[in-house]
């Protein structure tokens, strides 16, 4: 009794876990996977409407910059000053303002050290990481402010709070109304072998040389929405940012060696470049292939090179988000012009000696592509240059540059996986562009919204480079593992708590939007809603309802039940094939049914003791008086009366009912389980005797009654030998030896791995030798 | 507590690299040879990243002589299956595949007497979270265990590093 009531108040606990996540009706007693979604979701208005798009009255506001900014190439230090220009187009009254001023995660006491947990340190551990551990307490890279004024060159009130900071308004800022403020600072810069990140500059000790790569430098105005009001939640190192958009003019100022590259158009090229330089850019804007505009040779030549200055670079962007830049006197430059659907674009890439020869032979051409793909997927990119810069940051995306990490060996050989490393890295940062610097969604809430969409692109984009490039996600099979794991939150978890950053934000997303693209709305609504999307909120800050409503909106399919399923809960897909049970109509005609009986009957299994007492002397045949009519009726004999009861039966019948009643058809009915709790569609090849095939796709709503148990009809005429659940592998369905009628045995990976092991030659030998051994043996056996 | 930690000095400088330290295993047991077979995917330009570390040298998954050794010495320390006495299995290697820029390790864990109780422990990668300041990724290994009939799936992060195995709940 005392263990039943165990039994009974685990079960009570692991149905109340499950509530949680899902609705239960109390009586029903099952998820309702299909509940609508409006409860999640807020409430549609004037700036956001039920469709998804920006509402009539949606406004955001606009934050200009004038900056100029020194690398300190002596002691690696960044001494910045600026103005902003910052205009409120909210209904809304602003008596402060914030900014970001993220380099304050390099604060040694930073919130992003402090909240670091441990597991302490395994017995051993490489000097490096000691090393790093130790300077990252010491190191402190956070912003220096030396002065915040007003645009009568007053200072300004302002409150540092970690890395954000408010500055108080003399006068509130009415809709409508402008208002410029400048602030200077200076910060150390991370030496990217002691504290990495998205930003650092890294040493070359064989040329004594440096390569910066600058981001999150200057004061940054933070975003103001109509749904979060003032996007000012720490910078905790993981949920990277959203800004307002705005004009740039930025002034930068480097040892007159250095090159340097950044976000938007150089405007005194005269100043900054040779005349052999600006030469070749000139002619890069209309190459066929990219050209050197810095050709290895100089700037091998470069790394030599004491400077005798300084040299100010002036860069002008529109309607960015954010600026970031790189210098270093070791770059390699090369360019290409490419006509985006219309617009001209500069692709460039940057990147030292080192890089080489992947980063010529790549780099560019990477960029290229990516815009052609993307650009047909979303928008026409809108900006005038492209460029992918090599240093030391593995992967970052800012608007128009970004800092991509992969190298050759120093001698120049390189892997396949570096190869493929490097065009997938410059395709996926490149492709932040279009999510979220353009698309504007905010990264430090929902990472999901730019790295999900951008790698799901990325995807699309790296199948269209060549035949089975190896993506490392996309695909539904490459991400069951994960799914059937436990160490799970939703998608709709917040950046910084997702606990599995890279399945989490980037793979799952990624694999469901490719799910719902080839399986669930075919690639035509798909690409029509995505686009539309895009579209809708390029230039905006759209949030995830503004994307699952456009997805429909623009589709006309109910896909609430896939958010749900996919990006509100943790379940996966696991369907199995329960059972299967064949149906023939009953001719009710005794010489066609009983033979079918008797068939059936004489071709059960003998069981063994008859088999056995066959041969043993039966007294009724040795007395044959002993046998009487029953030793000969057989039941299963058609009797007169039968034939003349159905012959009355069938005459009765109408024209219409003969025919049915005479079908062949055999009526398989197919019972399929719900194991992973996810509702999908479910897609079944179905086989038949005479080797014929055919595909039954259900949608999901065959879910929508019963969420765990579902059966479904198939009539044929032919007879089913086997059926196989999700043949294409589309669904991400964890277990597939429950996929199979008849069942089949489960292979795990280890030992496919383990029978089909690679041999090397000397082992082939050997087991050559040792079935000759073999067979000998037998033949001197017999 | 004290702990004794031996610092193994390297120093070459290497890329960082802006990943997520994060690892997948399928473990099943197999009761003819009485091993766990565990198929591990790890990526991997981490994993050389965090050997050449150890070792104070380039180690290349492809070039490097004697590489499997290598992986599978990394592997003793840092995937761990203990009695419930303490004592540690040992691993014996299979061997590895490339699959898409993804790295497959197989090996197998031999354990004398039940699977009830065992200690594991897997900490993967754990080294490489150091190397980053303001990406801040917190390591995360997975193990989805399959023992019989029953399925389990376990994961071990800094602050939970160590789980005991039990499927008599499971029943």
């Amino acid at each position: 009794m005392k263990k039943m009531q165990f039994i009974c108040l685990s079960t009570l606990f692991l149905f109340l876990l499950s509530i949680s996540a899902q609705v239960v009706n109390d009586k029903y007693k099952q998820a309702d996977k299909f509940r609508q979604l409006d409860e999640n979701l807020r409430t549609p208005n004037a700036y956001r409407t039920a469709s998804g798009a920006p509402g009539h009255k949606y406004w955001q506001q606009r934050a200009d910059y004038v900056i100029n900014v020194e690398i300190d190439d002596e002691n690696q230090r960044l001494i910045g000053s600026e103005k902003i220009a910052y205009t409120n187009h909210s209904p809304d009254t602003l008596n402060y303002i914030w900014v970001q001023l993220d380099n304050n995660i390099f604060a040694p006491n930073s919130d992003a050290v402090l909240t670091q947990t441990t597991g302490g340190f395994p017995e051993e551990i490489p000097f490096a990481v000691l090393r790093r551990t130790l300077a990252r307490e010491k190191f402190d890279g956070s912003v220096k402010i030396t002065s915040v004024k007003d645009a009568f060159d007053l200072p300004m009130e302002y409150h540092i709070v970690k890395t954000m900071m408010r500055i108080d308004l003399k006068t509130p800022l009415k809709h409508g109304e402008t208002v410029s403020f400048s602030i200077s600072w200076h910060y150390q810069i991370n030496d990217s072998r002691l504290v990495g990140g998205r930003t650092s500059y890294e040493y070359f000790k064989e040329d004594g040389n440096y390569i910066y790569e600058i981001a999150h430098w200057y004061p940054r105005l933070a975003a103001y929405t109509d749904v979060h009001g003032w996007q000012h939640k720490q910078f905790l190192g993981r949920g990277e940012f959203t800004l307002e958009f705005g004009d740039f003019l930025v002034r930068i100022t480097a040892p007159d060696d250095h090159i340097v590259a950044a976000t938007g158009v150089l405007q005194n090229t005269q100043e900054v470049l040779t005349e052999k330089q600006q030469q070749r850019l000139k002619e890069a804007k209309t190459a066929k292939k990219p050209m050197f505009i810095v050709t290895p040779e100089e700037a091998k030549l470069n790394e030599k090179k004491k400077p005798k200055g300084k040299k100010t670079w002036v860069f002008k962007a529109e309607n960015v988000r954010d600026f970031a830049f790189a210098t270093s006197r070791k770059f390699i430059w090369d360019a290409q012009g490419h006509n985006v659907q219309g617009n001209h674009v500069m692709a460039m890439s940057y990147y030292p000696n080192e890089g080489e020869p992947l980063w010529s032979q790549y780099s560019t051409h990477s960029i290229i592509h990516t815009l052609n793909v993307y650009s047909r997927y979303t928008f026409k990119y809108p900006y005038p240059v492209a460029i992918s810069v090599n240093g030391p940051v593995f992967g970052m995306e800012y608007p128009m540059i970004c800092f991509n990490g992969p190298r050759p060996e120093k001698d120049g050989t390189y892997s396949k996986r570096t190869k493929y490393a490097l065009i997938s890295v410059i395709i996926h940062e490149v492709g932040h562009n279009y999510f979220p610097m353009i698309v504007n969604s905010d990264e430090r809430r929902w990472t999901w919204m730019d790295e999900g969409l951008n790698t799901f692109l990325q995807y699309l984009s790296e199948q269209e480079w060549e035949d089975n490039y190896p993506s490392r996600r996309g695909e539904p099979n490459d991400i069951t593992s994960y799914m059937a794991s436990d160490a799970q939150v939703p998608i709709m978890t917040h950046s910084d708590s997702a606990l599995q950053f890279g399945p989490n934000a980037y793979s799952k997303p990624a694999t469901a939007l490719n799910i719902l693209r080839e399986t669930v709305m075919g690639r035509k609504l798909f690409d029509k809603a995505f686009k539309e999307y895009s579209q809708r909120w390029m230039f905006k800050h759209p949030t995830p309802e503004d994307f699952f409503r456009t997805m429909e909106d623009a589709s006309g399919v109910d896909l609430d039940w896939f958010w749900r399923g996919w990006f509100y809960s943790t379940d996966h897909t696991d369907i199995s094939i329960e059972d299967v049970r064949v149906y023939n109509v009953n001719t009710m005609n005794p010489e066609i049914e009983k033979d079918l009986l008797r068939k059936k009957r004489d071709g059960a299994p003998e069981t063994l003791s008859k088999k056995r007492n066959k041969t043993l002397t039966k007294r009724a045949n040795l007395y044959p008086e002993l046998k009487d009519f029953y030793n000969s009726y057989d039941a299963l004999d058609v009797t007169s009366k039968e034939l003349k009861g159905f012959e009355k039966f069938f005459g009765g019948l109408t024209e219409e009912e003969r025919k049915l009643i005479e079908t062949k058809y055999n009526f398989y009915a197919v019972k399929f389980k719900n194991i992973g709790g996810l509702v999908m569609p479910v897609i079944l090849q179905i086989n038949y005797s005479d080797k014929t095939s055919e595909e039954l796709r259900i949608p999901a709503e065959i879910w929508r009654y019963n969420s765990e148990v579902v059966s479904k009809m198939i009539i044929t005429e032919k007879e089913i030998t086997s059926l196989v659940l999700d043949p294409h592998l589309e669904t991400a369905d964890t277990d597939l030896h429950n996929n199979h009628y008849p069942r089949r045995i489960r292979e795990s990976r280890f030992k496919l791995f383990k029978r089909d092991m690679p041999k090397n030659p000397m082992q082939v030998k050997k087991a050559e030798e040792e079935k000759k051994e073999e067979e000998k043996k037998e033949s001197t056996d017999e | 507590m004290r702990k004794l930690i031996f610092v193994l000095f390297a120093c070459c400088t290497f890329t960082l690299a802006h990943r997520y330290h994060f690892t997948i295993a399928e473990v099943e047991w197999n009761p003819e040879s009485k091993c766990f077979e565990v198929g591990l995917r790890i990526d991997s330009f981490e994993l050389e990243n965090v050997l050449s570390k150890i070792y104070r040298k380039k180690i290349d998954l492809e070039k490097t002589k004697g590489i499997d050794k290598i992986i599978h010495l990394y592997l003793q320390k840092r995937f761990l299956v203990k009695t419930p006495q303490g004592k540690p299995c040992s691993i014996t290697w299979v061997g590895k595949e490339f699959l898409r820029g993804q790295l497959w390790l197989y090996f197998e864990v031999p354990v004398k007497g039940s699977i009830e109780g065992l200690t594991l422990s897997n900490r993967i990668l754990f080294e490489a979270a150091t190397f980053e300041a303001n990406t801040l990724h917190n390591p995360v290994n997975i193990m989805n265990v399959r023992y019989q009939q029953h399925k389990k799936s376990l994961y071990f992060t800094k602050d939970k590093a160590e789980r005991i195995l039990s499927f008599a709940k499971a029943k």
